[in-house]
């Protein structure tokens, strides 16, 4: 008989960790992770997923890329987590790779023909373009009547520069400050200001009606 | 107010809307918008529209997206090789059993240690193997979707080679482990009604025939065994090594191991040991030392080391099987370095002293050894093992255990 020896040592003693009591911050998370606790990235991955996916999405309004794109920026956050230092802001870690990963697939995306599928879903309760508009819709008034808010903020976000888009997008709904989004960028203060006080100007001329 | 005024006013509001100001500024321009009516339809306006474009639709990701990244995170978290050795010598301080294939599974660092026709020792921080065998791999349990070279660790190799067992789990090919067995069975049976095997090809078809579902490269060594063991003729036996070895390394190249097939045949010859007659058990050692050289690179005095490593007998049936005259055997010098890599890790100089008293002085130096000669020169290694063992030496406890203990 082929005498074989599978050891197994005795399970560590179970010591509560103080998460159980209160979270753990991005920069503990991001230590754990570097020191060999996979989990303590899945808690970070969870805090950031939805944000990260919603931040791409908006600037393209493709779930597929944009599912595509969270996933490769989380791949190359773990493979450069030995360049984090714990005195770096991981939000903002997360979205410089984020933004470099987006400008890098943007530019060679924006070459290709953009086409969307009236399968892709649209609006907030995954209605498909197809279902959306309706076959007979025909003058801009029946169009407009079936669109949701959310249609009225896409369109306005589309049609802003990708600049104060990029700001608008990484202020308002990421919630990073605007210092946070000049690093992110790498430019200064004063031109996300500045981008962020155009894209509010263009915003407000866009959905003037909607805002009465 | 002016433009100017105006856009400083708005610039100031947009802060407030994203909680960029100071605390101080925060309530010192709440305090001014309760003062100005022009600033608070500002910031009305203002928040309306914030208001409306965070309403704006969004996504979930998806679970396999999620699931992607994990997988890799866990990939990348898994222990260091170098970590997961240096962990080691502690675990064989716990109870083991000698066995031709050691085996030590250390589940919870998810390193699956697997040494096979080898003593190693593991120092603080790294790992000393000998030059073949030691062979290392992800614990089974762990997910290995495909064939991926890079997850391969084999120590000082030149070739690289993997375990069987994971190479058996990667190729989900645990049942072809029976299958070489009876296909060696298949073949001894064979070989000792008809005396040889006439030619590769049919060797190969006949082993087809007794439904084994080996695959070429399993057929293939098994014939080279059988030939190998079978011809007593030096020029056709290394015809058939060289015609076998040639489709082993193509498989190889493909991704199998060039091992697969020994380690089978060590595994078999040991665990059948008690079965076999006489003349079956010299056939497979002299099967398993002629592959040896050919899987392993390695010269036929280290061949003899190796084998003794693994656990055979060598003075009960190598040197019958090589000499049955029981004249000697000729071991060419390059044992010398085997031994010394052996001796390197129990005690290295007075095995060397001893060996180099006998003439062993040059690594080309062809030396006329006997039996004894050879337990003359192992017994101060386990005589040294025990001694280190008792002394709570984990690679003498393991030196132990391959040797004459099957």
């Amino acid at each position: 008989m082929n005498a074989l020896l599978y050891f197994e040592p005795p399970a560590p003693p179970s010591v509560p960790y103080p998460s159980e009591c209160m979270p753990r911050s991005d920069r503990e998370l991001m230590v754990a992770f570097k020191e060999g606790d996979p989990e303590a990235f899945d808690a970070l991955l969870r805090r950031y997923e939805r944000m990260l996916a919603n931040y791409f999405y908006k600037q393209c309004y493709d779930r597929t890329f944009a599912q595509d794109l969270v996933q490769e920026t989380f791949l190359r956050i773990l493979r450069s987590a030995h360049r984090y230092r714990p005195e770096a802001k991981f939000k903002t870690f997360l979205f410089t790779v984020a933004r470099n990963l987006w400008i890098d697939q943007h530019r060679s995306r924006k070459s290709a023909p953009r086409t969307i599928s009236a399968d892709t879903p649209w609006g907030d309760e995954g209605a498909t373009l197809a279902e959306t508009v309706p076959a007979d819709a025909t003058s801009a008034a029946d169009r407009m009547e079936h669109r949701e808010a959310a249609g009225l903020v896409r369109q306005a976000l589309e049609e802003l520069p990708d600049g104060q888009r990029e700001v608008w997008i990484l202020a308002v709904d990421q919630d990073l400050k605007q210092r946070e989004i000049a690093a992110v960028l790498d430019i200064p203060l004063g031109t996300v200001k500045s981008r962020m006080n155009a894209a509010v100007t263009r915003l407000r001329g866009l959905l003037g009606g909607a805002l009465r | 107010m002016s433009a100017q005024m105006r856009d400083d006013s708005r610039a100031e509001l947009i802060d407030l809307l994203l909680g960029d100001l100071e605390p101080a500024d925060d309530e010192a321009l709440r305090a001014r918008v309760r003062n100005e009516p022009a600033l608070q339809r500002e910031l009305s306006e203002l928040e309306s529209l914030f208001g409306l474009m965070r309403r704006g639709e969004e996504i979930d990701v998806e679970p396999r997206v999620h699931t992607a990244i994990m997988r890799e995170a866990k990939r990348i978290t898994r222990p260091s090789l170098l970590e997961r050795l240096a962990a080691l010598p502690a675990l064989f301080r716990f109870r083991f059993r000698h066995s031709l294939v050691f085996r030590v599974a250390a589940v919870s660092l998810g390193v699956h240690l697997i040494a096979v026709a080898v003593l190693w020792q593991i120092d603080l921080g790294g790992a000393n193997a000998p030059e073949h065998g030691l062979k290392l791999a992800f614990h089974p349990d762990e997910e290995v979707p495909e064939y991926r070279p890079d997850r391969e660790f084999v120590f000082r190799l030149g070739r690289a080679r993997v375990s069987r067992s994971l190479r058996l789990k990667q190729f989900g090919a645990e049942g072809q482990r029976d299958d070489i067995r009876t296909g060696i069975r298949a073949l001894m049976t064979r070989q000792q009604q008809d005396g040889s095997f006439s030619s590769l090809d049919d060797t190969s078809a006949s082993l087809r025939d007794t439904g084994s579902s080996l695959d070429d490269t399993g057929r293939a060594a098994l014939v080279m065994l059988a030939q190998g063991a079978n011809s007593s003729d030096t020029t056709d036996r290394g015809a058939a090594l060289r015609k076998t070895m040639g489709a082993i390394r193509r498989a190889v190249d493909e991704g199998l191991s060039d091992g697969f097939a020994l380690s089978a045949l060590i595994e078999d010859w040991a665990l059948s040991y008690e079965q076999l007659t006489e003349e079956q058990r010299v056939t497979y050692v002299r099967a398993i030392l002629t592959l040896l050289p050919q899987v392993s690179g390695a010269g036929a005095g280290e061949s003899l080391v190796l084998a003794d490593m693994a656990g055979f007998p060598v003075s009960e049936i190598q040197l019958r099987s090589l000499a049955p005259d029981g004249a000697g055997l000729m071991i060419k010098g390059d044992v010398r370095v085997a031994m010394q890599a052996r001796a390197d890790r129990v005690n290295a100089s007075a095995v060397i002293a001893r060996f180099q008293e006998e003439g062993g002085s040059h690594a080309s130096t062809a030396l006329h050894v006997t039996r004894s000669d050879v337990k003359a020169w192992l017994s101060p290694l386990f005589a040294d093992a025990k001694a280190n063992a008792r002394a709570g030496d984990a690679a003498a406890l393991l030196t132990l255990q391959a040797p004459y203990r099957l």
